[in-house]
């Protein structure tokens, strides 16, 4: 009997090992081309060619985007545009992650300048310089040079396009100003902390600070003169010095929430204090503005201003770019191209600006032709004329853990009164020392 | 036994539907996370052999460690909570009050609710000052500024607080399908030997349900430790990573930071982690679960 | 004295259920709510009635195709999953040898891997079977659940040794004594356990999203997170609409499951 018994236990093992085995081998297979459409040297395929693109144009956006894809297919018949829309960063990642250890992603997608640092080490992304300038490429010069140069790396080329950026500017309760006094919204770092104090009551902070990236605060820290990045990549030092702007816009910050006129929230709580008259300050980019109308309602007037300013007029960028992944094949990367062009002309770049309501225009040239657009979009009109001064978040490799954990975590326990500034961007340094040496630069 | 014996080849035919699913999409892919975690990955490409640099760099950094301590103090508040109060109400519902059923289904429905629904609404009740539940606080004369969701450690209790609030009612529904397995004859018998409700409980009740209790212990134990999707929601590992547990840890690594080998090494330590407390608990269950003659 | 107690009892519970159902009264009335009463207390506490949310949420998505895939694959992921897993834990529990007890924790360790750190391979073996972007994809590697096989082997261990010896010498033979006596007698376990899979299948988030590109084999947890975290804000009110909605078939089943449940459980429940 124990002989029957051991009999069938290796054979039960034989089969697991079979199995083990057949995977193994399916898993070594090189993975099939998904698509083979020839290789047209023209900007209009000759043969029906199909490209996808993940975004994260959820709700609002994704309706304007899906407008932007029917005009293309009007202009380009033979190529479609599948769109995959996924929710935000923190989906689009993993989902990017698996579809390259996989070989199978998608060919275009919107991408991180950080996350591209590494897209382009291991050879994932397409440069975009050669199509560019080749005989259906355009011009560079009508785009707003601090919106294209995140997308060019240090060797001079074009990785990605600029597509859905927003600048952050101060969105105001006039009602609230009034009543309080205040005349125009503040234009400095003092008169934004006493306007501040002036429309507090105790147990009622009018600034609401969103805290879910770190782009509201790095406004303030550029504001200061601050950079994080040196120009060979690494963090730079005076950045983080105890007289340094980092501390500074950390004082700021946090001298508010102690008086009492400041109050850290939650993911965009901050909008429905903001709505519901909790708070009188809010700052946020461009497209917060769909969201905080609808939840204001006509209730009281929305200011819009420009962020106040210390050593420097000052805001930051926030958004994605644009990436074609090499895995594709040549017909779906020059139709992807075709896309990134139209998506970016005047005619896209209006569409979009028009339609998404929250997200500015990438060039130079289209300001002139939204005149009615603009009267009646304040917000817009505004980030419009603050952004010579905004400023995009650096593309290092190592800024999205520096930016997500530590400057975040440095922010938070500065703003809960657990770290002073000095310490809290002391001990950012070190580990964004670290950070640099494990992740490297460019 | 004799016929059991007979019956192998059956048995393990029995068995196999389920063993090639876990050998196809669990234990090989497993097998690989082992293999990933000795070498680095740029962006998921280009592996190259780097040994066990990746553990050793694991368990130099101090978030690492923080976030073990954080996943065990997370993990023993839900686990005694959650299966505390869902013994309470399994046996309060047990006791045969009228209108049993209505009271299971109310307390389940927080379970079937979507994740990223029901986030949303605590994360609003926790929102210092105008939070529902800082509005409670200050009607009753409390402070009412407090940062549920803003300070480390009280977020952390704030996650521990929606954690048991989703699943008591799934423990609640399997302490009473174990309850039910109980033979009435012996509550009724204990009865009428004049003990009451608690001396029935805890001398006829509690060591028939110890394989439930049991069970409920590892099913939490388990569920507490891979907790992602309210972290995810309602925290994200913060502030100040005061809720980084250590399944955080390694999908931030992973999947926010491409730090795929690295993740793949905090894999593998959560896996022995957690079966060496599991089968910590299966050896106490041998001493203390009584599972019938 | 015994009234007292009972009614005791009944503040309790009902206090409890108050509590337990207060966050999910505010989905639903924050649903019917204008946007400026949103989020404001006590604002939604009384719902308006503003249907229009539910209009402009239904507008925004295709969720009766999120609804069918996800009822879909939910229904053919548990029945499944019970069917291998009612075979499974019947030969480990009545053949306890070294050799089960080996592949018994192997099943147990499965239970504790964290899908999302096997989502890689798993990523790679998926695609290598060519089920990227299907419904196979989401199904099949769900259709063993070790959780599932712990729970029968425990119930079916506490089910009486001489009810099997009784019913095999009756002839009734190792597959009729599963299916007609011991499944009817699990009953109330093995609704507890489809409970528990359907769920597990309804909230699934990452994996769906990983492999599949579009509503067509979609879920309704990946249409709904579409609308909770887009980059600049939430529109609460359209958010909550679409969670209801995402919600009342779920509700409306278990309310049939729970009546299942229960009567399965008064008529068979096991006796020792």
């Amino acid at each position: 009997m124990s002989l029957r018994r051991k009999g069938k236990a290796s054979l039960t093992a034989a089969s697991a090992l079979l199995l083990t085995l057949t995977l193994a081998g399916c898993g070594s297979q090189a993975p099939a081309p998904s698509n083979s459409g020839g290789t047209p040297s023209t900007g209009t395929p000759t043969q029906p060619v199909t490209l996808t693109f993940w975004n994260e144009m959820t709700g609002p956006y994704e309706t304007a985007l899906n407008g932007e894809i029917q005009q293309f297919h009007k202009l380009h018949p033979n190529i479609t545009v599948q769109s995959v829309v996924v929710p935000n960063d923190a989906a689009l990642e993993p989902k990017l992650l698996a579809a390259v250890v996989g070989q199978q992603p998608p060919t275009l997608s919107q991408v991180n300048p950080p996350w591209a640092t590494g897209f382009i080490q291991t050879g994932s992304l397409v440069n975009l310089t050669p199509l560019i300038q080749g005989t259906h490429g355009f011009s560079l010069s009508p785009y707003y040079a601090n919106m294209l140069s995140p997308g060019k790396w240090p060797d001079g080329n074009q990785y990605l396009m600029p597509f859905n950026l927003g600048a952050a500017i101060l969105y105001y309760n006039k009602q609230q100003f009034q009543q309080a006094g205040i005349s125009t919204p503040p234009k400095t770092w003092a008169e934004f902390s006493q306007d501040a104090a002036k429309l507090s009551t105790h147990g009622r902070q009018a600034f609401a600070i969103t805290l879910v990236h770190t782009y509201p605060w790095l406004s303030f820290f550029y504001q200061a003169g601050g950079d994080f990045v040196n120009p060979k990549g690494m963090p730079n030092a005076a950045a983080f010095a105890p007289n340094g702007p980092g501390v500074r816009a950390l004082t700021l910050w946090s001298d508010m929430v102690k008086n009492g006129s400041a109050v850290l929230t939650h993911g965009y709580a901050s909008q429905t204090n903001f709505a519901n008259g909790t708070s009188s300050i809010l700052i946020g980019t461009t497209g917060f503005y769909p969201y905080l109308q609808q939840a204001v309602n006509n209730k009281f007037p929305i200011g819009e201003a420009a962020l106040p300013g210390d050593v420097q007029q000052a805001t930051s960028l926030f958004g994605g770019y644009l990436g074609i992944f090499s895995k594709s094949t040549p017909a779906q990367q020059q139709a992807a191209f075709e896309f990134v062009k139209y998506l970016t002309s005047e005619q896209g770049t209006l569409y979009w600006m028009e339609h998404s309501e929250g997200y500015l225009p990438v060039r130079t040239d289209v300001q002139a032709q939204a005149q009615s657009f603009l009267a009646t979009h304040p917000a817009q009109a505004v980030s419009l004329t603050v952004l010579p001064t905004a400023k995009m978040a650096p593309k290092v490799a190592w800024w999205d853990e520096f930016s997500q954990r530590v400057l975040m975590n440095a922010i938070t326990s500065v703003l809960i009164n657990k770290e002073t500034p000095v310490v809290a961007m002391q001990q950012a340094y070190t580990q964004a020392v670290q950070l640099a040496q494990k992740d490297g630069t460019y | 036994m004799n016929t059991a014996a007979k019956n192998h080849p059956i048995g393990y035919l029995y068995l196999l539907p389920s063993l090639s699913i876990f050998l196809a999409f669990w234990l090989i892919p497993l097998a690989m996370v082992g293999g990933f975690s000795f070498f680095h990955f740029e962006y998921g490409l280009h592996p190259s052999w780097v040994g066990l640099t990746q553990y050793t760099s694991l368990f130099q950094s101090g978030l690492f460690w923080q976030s073990i301590r954080i996943t065990f103090a997370f993990s023993i508040a839900v686990v005694l909570g959650g299966t505390a109060i869902s013994l309470l109400f399994a046996t309060l519902l047990a006791s045969g009050l009228k209108g049993q059923g209505i009271f299971r289904s109310l307390f389940f429905v927080p379970y079937v609710m979507p994740v990223v629904a029901t986030s949303a609404v605590w994360l609003w009740m926790y929102q210092p000052g105008n939070g529902i539940i800082d509005e409670v606080l200050g009607t009753l004369g409390l402070n009412r500024q407090i940062g549920w969701v803003n300070t480390p450690n009280l977020a952390l209790v704030s996650l521990i607080i929606y954690t048991v609030w989703l699943s008591f009612g799934f423990t609640t529904l399997l302490f009473m399908a174990g309850m039910t397995n109980i033979p009435k004859e012996l509550t009724e018998a204990a009865a009428v030997d004049g003990a009451n409700n608690w001396q029935g409980f805890w001398h006829v009740t509690w060591p028939l349900l110890s394989p439930t209790t049991f069970f409920v212990l590892v099913v939490n134990l388990i569920n507490a430790f891979q907790a992602f999707t309210q972290i995810y929601a309602l925290t994200r590992g913060g502030p100040v990573n005061g809720t980084t547990t250590l399944t955080y840890f390694i999908y931030e690594t992973a999947f926010n930071y491409f730090h795929f080998g690295a993740a793949s090494a905090g894999a593998v330590i959560f896996f022995l982690l957690i079966v060496t407390l599991t089968g910590i608990q299966f050896l106490i269950s041998r001493r203390a679960v009584y599972y019938g003659a | 004295m015994r009234k007292t107690k009972r009614s005791f009892a009944y503040g309790f519970l009902v206090l409890s259920a108050l509590i337990t159902l207060f966050p999910i009264w505010w989905i639903f009335s924050t649903s019917f709510e204008t946007n400026t009463r949103a989020y404001s207390f006590p604002g939604a506490l009384v719902p308006q009635f503003h249907w229009q949310n539910y209009q402009t949420a239904w507008s925004l998505a295709p969720w009766g195709r999120f609804l069918a895939n996800s009822v879909g694959m939910g229904l053919v992921t548990t029945l499944l999953a019970l069917l291998t897993s009612l075979l499974a834990a019947y030969a480990l529990v009545f053949i306890p040898n070294r050799l089960n007890k080996l592949i018994f924790s192997l099943i147990l360790a499965t239970m504790m891997v964290p899908f999302y750190s096997i989502m890689i391979p798993d990523y790679l073996i998926v695609r290598d079977l060519g089920w990227l972007n299907s419904y196979m994809a989401q199904v099949v590697p769900f259709i063993a659940n070790g959780f599932a096989i712990f729970l029968f082997v425990q119930f079916m261990r506490s089910f009486p040794k001489e009810l099997r010896d009784a019913a095999l010498m009756d002839g009734v033979g190792r597959w009729g004594y599963l299916w007609r006596i011991l499944v009817p007698n699990l009953l109330p376990a093995i609704n507890t356990v489809g409970v528990y899979l359907f769920l597990l299948s309804w909230n699934a988030f990452l994996w769906p999203l990983v492999v599949t590109n579009g509503p067509t084999v979609q879920p309704i947890q990946v249409g709904l997170a579409n609308f909770l975290s887009t980059a600049n804000g939430t529109d609460w009110t359209v958010l909550s609409a679409a969670a209801a909605i995402t919600t009342l078939p779920m509700l409306i089943l278990y309310v049939f499951a729970q009546r299942q449940i229960v009567e399965s459980v008064s008529r068979t429940g096991i006796k020792g």
